[in-house]
């Protein structure tokens, strides 16, 4: 090994997908201090620069592998862009509506255990250039490898899972229900506190606890045949006039709808508000309870005739309410603790989980009747129905760590499990397809949800039909049909000519 | 050659074509036991012409070639019900639909001036399972003027007043004592207490009173709530000579009616009875609607007398309205060297309206109070030129009334849809409409959309089938039901007269089944061909039997009578064939160049990988085939 001698922009090395390069503790600490680029590290201690020019891709990562905890090397990541000598610190700009500039900044320091990584979003054509410098003033004590690689980019498919970044500027995961491992990775215009499905569209919203300007932001998405292009298509600010928060759902499963609520503690009441996947909004309607929350849970039967909802007050007793007259349904249940999730299945079953010091979920049919009580033994944080069917991924924790499960109801019985490599979070740090991102820090798994990818069924093309106006053309050795479903023509044989002599008696 | 012993060598020097008649031992050796998609050339067979597309216009179950006034282009209905109009001109424009009725599975079509006439007809089934035709119900016929436009329903409702009617005044025949001389008769409201500003209506009627008769009112206006009188007014007796319509003759009461509902009434007084003369108050003044007509003070002329004034719509196809509104003006003319001023004339609400003429009878002497007993004439120089004005100032004598305008009385308002549209002498002929499958009417010569409802019917003897089709042949029309075929010929009385004559009672024409000549869409060779349950036949005046398809006779009764509708037969009298769609949307193809008779033509079915529903000529003897998509 030897002193890296990419110490400047016009040095730098450049990237390419399996980049990796170790650099020893003693040659990491004779690299000078930089200077000019003040980017998120003003003090620009062992800076070294890399170089990746923006392809095809949307992502490439950039990672640093053998730094653990207590190292003295703190790596902070300060991606530039631009041509050399008006280099412009890469930031985000926060893509809806807010228009914030966000600088892009990345501490790698104090991370062990797998590779963390920092996954700008490109544009093709465009020079990037990594700034890697030390926050820590004492001597590097580690050797330090330095890694780059693209992304995976599998197809996706109906029925994949996408886990969303709770934070902006970050990419969601999309993740095979099979194998648990990364397919593809997807910028989204926002993280996802809740999010919810409808065919060929995603919603997502998140309360932004740490977005820059706004305290709620309603994202989202759209799908588009086997890509998933995040593009805005509507957008629901956090209200001042109202005191609630909000929450969005597609509580129908083939709805071509989303729905959020929004509590108004001036007027006690909480409002359902639909939107339309063309981002028009739908007639709302209110529920007399000051109570809905953003952390409540509410859903739709599959009739879409009643809403399920637990009291936020105390988190303790499921309500229902009549859609079509209006009315409050008798309470479903009364529960010592707090709901954590609620799902409602086509069949018209309703199924409620209640953590605590008994993890149970309750299993109602459609007239409020408990016909299912199934106990666990690990902790749940977030289920999602899975479209169409009457079943659940769950994501939950057991003695054996973070694990993904799919149950069928009403039995609760399991019929996938997965644990080992599953990206269950995607929070930047975790990026490989091999990455074990249930340890990362950024996971909240009690904050975001998981998706299950309903992309828009394509109905198969109908029969071609060959109808129109033709014209006989004397001399003409074939017929030519006017394929009406596909505005082209086709050009066929004559059918079965013949010509039979008649018998000679 | 070498040759085989007690086997001679058959030498075919044409091959004839389809043969399907009696067994296949029976089949001549220059003939066909069984062929398809082949057609004849000299000497020999070959496989028939492709097809190419000619409109991407999908699912077509009827089409026609409408020849509009600068060009021809094709009606072509699809499985939908929308009617299109395709242009052929090359720049592939497709308008439409044009007409898009529920239920239209077929249209009966004729091309008058330029404008398309459509009735949409269906297929029914009868309980014994037999299909027949007949227009569709609350349907009616339409008109297309071929500019991309909706077709509108032909003909057009009359003027109309609504409930707003004028005053109207008249003499009666009953004895009474009204003195001689002029009368204006006026009305005003009263609460008992109170009286109108002024005498109403804006428009007085006059009586011209014969003297020794009394004299009616229709039509007086409703006042108000609150007003619980009426009073009649009226003026002494005016000299016509010395008649000035600018001078406010001083009106007495005649006659009060305690009450706010009677319409009518009958005033009888002498002038020596009219002593209260009119005190305005302050009640509104009564006023009516309606048209109206009063003598002015400016020069012209009209004949002395009561006559009745009416308007006329005139669409823009040109057809002309029954005369309206329900209540015309009636008036008596006094002074016969002014002009009349129609007022309030009415405006149609269809933007098709164009013109509007007044029509007027000439002087009644006996005017009952029924508008519509009178003969009514077009006054010369009364047609307003647009659907805007409400007023027309005209003079006319009665001499000048020569125009009748009678014929209009009766004209269908809304034609009823039926299946047949064709022509004869001028008219526009009708069959078979929902309610009556007997019936055939016929237009006015010229105005193919006034068609009267009752001078202009002509049935066809009720046997329970309905009318087929209808051809002009040698200024006869010859009606046609599925096997029955009769005629009628224009006597020069109305329609109602003719007299129908049967021809045939065994052989009759299916719904398309009399072949179109070319592009022209008549008949212009000197036969008709008819397609009989029996087969082909030659129609001159009478049917020539072997019908044209005897050879293939087995092939013809082999297919589905129900489906006859199905079978459009087209002659291109230029290639000599005869193209025919059959009644399993497959064709037939009548090769005549080597003779026009049941044994020279050559039959050659055909099929596609399409269902050949409809076909026309264009561009003068260029096949084109409307389909849709083949049945699984």
């Amino acid at each position: 090994m030897s002193v890296p001698t990419n110490q400047t922009p016009e040095t730098a090395t450049l990237l390419s997908d399996g980049y990796s390069l170790t650099v020893s503790a003693a040659d990491l600490n004779a690299v000078p201090t930089g200077t000019g680029y003040a980017g998120c590290d003003p003090n620009q201690r062992h800076a070294l620069w890399w170089k990746w020019v923006g392809g095809s891709e949307v992502l490439f990562a950039f990672g640093i592998r053998g730094v653990p905890a207590g190292s003295s090397y703190a790596p902070i990541v300060t991606v530039w862009k631009g041509t050399i000598g008006s280099l412009t610190i890469f930031s985000i700009l926060d893509p809806v509506l807010h228009g914030t500039i966000v600088t892009y900044c990345m501490s790698l320091a104090q991370v062990t255990g797998y590779t963390p990584w920092v996954l700008p979003m490109v544009t093709p054509g465009e020079n990037y250039y990594i700034q890697v410098t030390d926050a820590n003033s004492t001597p590097v004590d580690v050797d330090v490898t330095f890694l780059a690689m693209l992304p995976p980019n599998q197809p996706i498919i109906d029925g994949d899972l996408i886990v969303p970044s709770e934070f902006y500027g970050l990419p969601a995961g999309i993740i095979d229900p099979t194998t648990g491992r990364i397919k593809a990775y997807r910028m989204i215009p926002t993280g996802g506190e809740y999010g919810d499905v409808v065919k060929g569209y995603v919603g997502l919203w998140e309360t932004n606890f740490d977005h820059p300007t706004t305290a709620g932001f309603g994202a989202d998405t759209f799908l588009n045949g086997q890509t998933l292009n995040f593009i805005s298509r509507f957008y629901r600010e956090w209200s001042p006039v109202t005191t609630g928060l909000f929450a969005l759902g597609a509580p129908i499963a083939d709805s071509s709808k989303f729905y959020d609520i929004t509590s108004d503690d001036n007027n006690s009441q909480t409002i359902i508000q639909p939107i339309n996947v063309d981002g028009s909004l739908g007639t709302s309607f209110n529920i007399p309870y000051s109570d809905l929350r953003w952390s409540s849970f509410f859903e739709f039967s599959q009739d879409g005739k009643k809403i399920y909802f637990d009291d936020w007050n105390t988190s303790t007793i499921l309500k229902v309410w009549d859609v079509e007259n209006h009315v409050a349904l008798p309470d479903l249940m009364t529960s010592p603790d707090s709901f954590n999730w609620l799902i409602a299945f086509p069949d018209g079953n309703v199924a409620v989980y209640i953590d605590g010091t008994d993890p149970k979920t309750y299993v109602f049919n459609s007239s409020g009747v408990l016909i299912n009580t199934i106990s666990r033994t690990y902790t749940v944080h977030r289920a999602t129905r899975i479209p169409g069917e009457n079943a659940i991924w769950v994501w939950g924790n057991d003695s054996g760590g973070a694990m993904l499960s799919k149950e069928i109801f009403p039995s609760g019985t399991q019929v996938a499990f997965l644990r080992h490599k599953i990206a269950t979070h995607i929070s930047g740090p975790s990026f490989s397809q091999d990455s074990d991102p249930l340890d990362t820090p950024w996971a909240h798994q009690g904050s975001c949800p998981i998706l299950i990818l309903t992309n828009e069924i394509i109905p198969p093309p109908p029969p071609n039909i060959t109808s129109g106006i033709y014209k006989l053309v004397p001399g003409k050795h074939q017929d030519t049909l006017w394929n009406e479903n596909f505005e082209g023509t086709t050009d066929v044989k004559i059918p079965n000519p013949k010509a039979r002599i008649g018998y000679v008696g | 050659m070498t040759r085989l012993r007690d086997h001679d060598p058959i030498i075919l020097e044409e091959f004839n074509g389809f043969w399907k008649r009696g067994d296949k031992d029976s089949v001549p050796s220059d003939h066909f036991s069984d062929t398809n998609n082949c057609q004849s050339i000299e000497s020999g067979f070959e496989t028939r012409d492709g097809l190419d597309t000619f409109i991407a216009k999908g699912n077509i179950v009827r089409q026609y070639n409408y020849k509009m006034q600068n060009g021809e282009s094709l009606l072509a209905l699809d499985t939908d019900g929308n009617i299109w109009h395709t242009l052929i001109d090359g720049s592939n424009t497709i308008y439409g639909p044009i007409l898009s009725i529920s239920g239209m599975t077929d249209f009966g079509f004729i091309s008058i001036a330029g404008r398309a006439y459509i009735t949409p007809f269906s297929t029914e089934t009868d309980a014994l399972g037999v299909n027949f035709q007949r227009g569709l119900a609350n349907e009616f016929v339409y008109v297309y003027k071929g500019d991309g436009n909706p077709a509108r329903k032909a003909a057009g409702n009359p003027p109309t007043n609504n409930s707003d009617t004028p005053l109207i005044a008249y003499n009666s025949n009953i004895d009474g004592k009204i003195d001689q001389g002029i009368h204006v008769i006026g009305i005003s409201f009263s609460d008992g207490v109170d009286d109108s500003t002024a005498i109403g209506t804006t428009v007085r009627p006059l009586i011209y009173a014969p003297g020794g008769k009394q004299a009616k009112l229709d039509n007086m206006p409703i006042g108000a709530s609150g007003i619980t009188q009426r009073k009649i007014w009226s003026t002494k007796a005016i000299d016509p000579e010395q008649w000035d319509a600018s001078i406010p003759y001083p009106f007495y009461l005649v006659k009060t009616i305690n009450d706010n509902a009677t319409l009518s009434t009958i005033i009888d007084f002498s002038d020596v009875d009219l002593v209260v003369p009119f005190v305005a108050g302050s009640l509104p003044n009564p006023t009516s609607g309606g048209i109206t007509a009063k003598n002015t003070n400016n020069e012209g002329y009209c004949d002395f007398g009561l006559h009745i004034i009416g308007v006329v719509y005139e669409t823009d196809t040109g057809y002309l309205t029954a005369p309206g509104p329900e209540v015309f003006a009636v008036q008596s003319f006094a002074n016969e060297k002014r002009t009349i001023l129609i007022e309030n004339i009415p405006v149609s609400p269809d933007s098709f309206v164009t013109k509007r003429h007044l029509v007027a009878s000439k002087k009644i002497s006996d005017y009952n109070g029924d508008d519509h007993g009178f003969q009514l004439f077009f006054i010369p120089n009364g047609t307003i030129e647009n659907n805007i004005d409400t007023t027309k100032e005209i003079s006319f004598f009665d001499a000048d009334l020569l125009d009748d305008a009678s014929h209009l009385i009766d004209n269908f308002s809304e034609i009823p849809a039926g299946v047949t549209l064709t022509t004869f002498n001028g008219r526009l002929v009708l069959t078979t409409t929902n309610s009556d499958i007997s019936v055939a009417y016929l237009s006015a010569q010229g105005e193919p959309e006034a068609i009267d409802q009752v001078d202009g019917v002509i049935i066809v003897p009720l046997d329970g089938k309905p009318i087929t089709n209808a051809q002009e042949y040698r200024d006869v029309l010859y009606i046609f039901k599925n096997t029955r075929t009769y005629a009628t010929a224009d006597n020069g009385d109305v329609p109602s007269t003719w007299k129908v004559t049967p021809v045939d009672e065994g052989i009759g024409a299916s719904v398309h089944g009399i072949a179109q000549v070319l592009d022209s869409g008549g008949a212009n060779v000197d036969f008709l061909l008819i397609v009989d349950f029996s087969g082909i036949m030659i129609f001159n005046g009478a049917y020539q039997r072997p019908e044209l398809t005897w050879k293939i006779q087995d092939f013809w009764t082999a297919m589905d009578f129900n489906d006859f509708a199905n079978i459009q037969m087209l002659n291109d009298s230029i290639s000599q064939r005869l193209y025919m769609t059959l009644p399993d949307k497959k064709m037939l193809m009548g090769d005549y160049r080597n003779g026009f008779d049941y044994k020279s033509i050559k039959w050659w079915p055909w099929s596609f990988d399409i269902e050949t529903n409809t076909i026309a000529l264009v561009q003068v003897n260029v096949l084109v085939i409307g389909a849709r998509q083949a049945s699984a």
